[in-house]
C-alpha cells in the first residue's frame, strides 16, 4: 500500500517539467558564413582575421526568457599543426540583433578553447524572430609555429545555441 | 503495481528528450590555418671597420644579425649578403675589385658561412643557410632562442694606392624562405 502511493507522488512531480518545456521555443538551424573559416597564409608580422556570420531562427520564443551561443574547439590544437594551439585564436564577437524586439549583446573577446564559451546572448524576441551574430576570429602567428605546405592546419568549431 | 511503476518511468523520460531537441541549436564550422613561411632579420644601421693602427694592415669590424626564420617540411631558407653600392668617393677601397670579405661566426639557427668569402655588387653570397622544417623560438623543432644570431667579421683590405679619407658603402643583407 506504501509503494502505491510513492509512485503518484512521482508522476506529479514530473509533469511539470514536461509542460515548463512544452511551453518553451525552438532553435531552427544555425546558419554559418562562410562555410569554413579560412585564413590566408599568415606570416608572424601580421595577424590574419575572418569574419563570420552566424543566423538562426527561435520559433515560439518568450521575452521571459533568454538565448546565448558559445564556440568551442574540437581539440586543444590544430590537425597537422600540434604546435599550434586553439588559443592562438582569439574570437571577437562585433555585433548581435534579434528582430522582433528581442535584444542581442556581445561578450568579450577570449581565446578559443575546447571548453564551450560564451561570446554572445540576450532576451529573446517574443513568438518567431530571427537572431545573428558576428564574430571575427584573428590567429596570431609566431615564429614557433612550422610553417605548412599542405595540408593545412585544421579545428572544428562547435556553434551551440541555447535558451533559458 | 507493475504497470504503475513503468508509467512512471516513460513519463521520466519525456523531459530529457524535449530538451534535447526543441531548445538547442548547434552547427560545426571548419577553420584552416596556413603559417607561410618566412624570414626576417634586423642589423644596426651602420658598422665601423677601424685598423690596429699598423700602416697598411687590413680594417676589420663585425656586424651581430638577428633574425628569425621558418620553413615548410618541404623548404630551405637562406640569408645573402650584396654590395649595394661601392665605396665613396673614388680612389679608395673597391667592393667590386675585391677588397671586402668576411667570415662568419657560428649561426644559432642553421649553417653559417665557413671560410672568407668575397662580398660582390653583382650576386648574393651566402651568410646563413637554414633547412626544412625549422621555426624559430620554442624549442622542439624549432630553435630555443628567438631571435636568432649570427655574427659577420669583415676585413677590408687596405692599400697605398688608396687615397687617405673615410669611405662608405652601402650593403644589402637579404633572407628568404620557402
Amino acid at each position: 500500500m506504501l509503494r502505491n502511493v510513492s509512485v503518484q507522488l512521482m508522476t506529479r512531480i514530473l509533469v511539470v517539467p514536461i509542460f515548463a518545456g512544452l511551453l518553451q521555443g525552438s532553435v531552427g538551424a544555425i546558419t554559418a558564413l562562410p562555410s569554413t573559416v579560412s585564413f590566408s597564409p599568415t606570416t608572424p608580422e601580421s595577424a590574419g582575421t575572418v569574419s563570420v556570420a552566424l543566423s538562426w531562427q527561435i520559433t515560439g520564443g518568450s521575452s521571459t526568457k533568454t538565448w546565448n551561443i558559445t564556440v568551442a574547439a574540437s581539440s586543444g590544437t590544430l590537425t597537422n599543426c600540434t604546435t599550434i594551439p586553439a588559443s592562438a585564436i582569439q574570437v571577437i564577437c562585433t555585433a548581435s540583433s534579434v528582430s522582433g524586439g528581442g535584444t542581442g549583446a556581445c561578450g568579450g573577446s577570449f581565446p578559443l578553447s575546447t571548453t564551450p564559451q560564451q561570446f554572445a546572448g540576450g532576451q529573446q524576441a517574443t513568438g518567431t524572430a530571427n537572431y545573428s551574430v558576428n564574430v571575427t576570429y584573428q590567429f596570431t602567428d609566431a615564429w614557433k609555429y612550422q610553417a605548412t605546405g599542405a595540408p593545412t592546419c585544421q579545428l572544428t568549431l562547435s556553434y551551440l545555441v541555447t535558451q533559458n | 503495481m507493475r504497470n504503475r511503476l513503468l508509467g512512471a518511468a516513460a513519463i521520466a523520460l519525456l523531459p530529457s528528450l524535449a530538451f534535447s531537441f526543441q531548445f538547442f541549436g548547434s552547427q560545426n564550422q571548419s577553420l584552416t590555418v596556413q603559417p607561410a613561411p618566412d624570414g626576417a632579420l634586423s642589423v644596426p644601421s651602420s658598422a665601423s671597420l677601424t685598423s690596429a693602427g699598423t700602416l697598411f694592415q687590413p680594417f676589420t669590424g663585425n656586424l651581430l644579425i638577428n633574425y628569425d626564420v621558418r620553413t615548410t617540411p618541404s623548404g630551405s631558407a637562406s640569408m645573402t649578403i650584396q654590395a649595394a653600392s661601392d665605396f665613396s668617393p673614388a680612389g679608395g677601397p673597391s667592393v667590386a675589385s675585391g677588397n671586402l670579405t668576411y667570415t662568419c661566426g657560428a649561426a644559432s639557427l642553421g649553417t653559417a658561412c665557413v671560410g672568407a668569402t668575397t662580398v660582390s655588387t653583382s650576386s648574393q653570397t651566402a651568410v646563413v643557410n637554414v633547412g626544412s622544417g625549422v621555426c624559430t623560438g620554442g624549442g622542439g623543432a624549432c630553435s630555443s632562442t628567438s631571435p636568432n644570431t649570427v655574427q659577420m667579421n669583415f676585413v677590408l683590405t687596405d692599400n697605398p694606392s688608396f687615397r687617405t679619407g673615410t669611405y662608405s658603402a652601402n650593403l644589402t643583407l637579404s633572407i628568404s624562405a620557402l
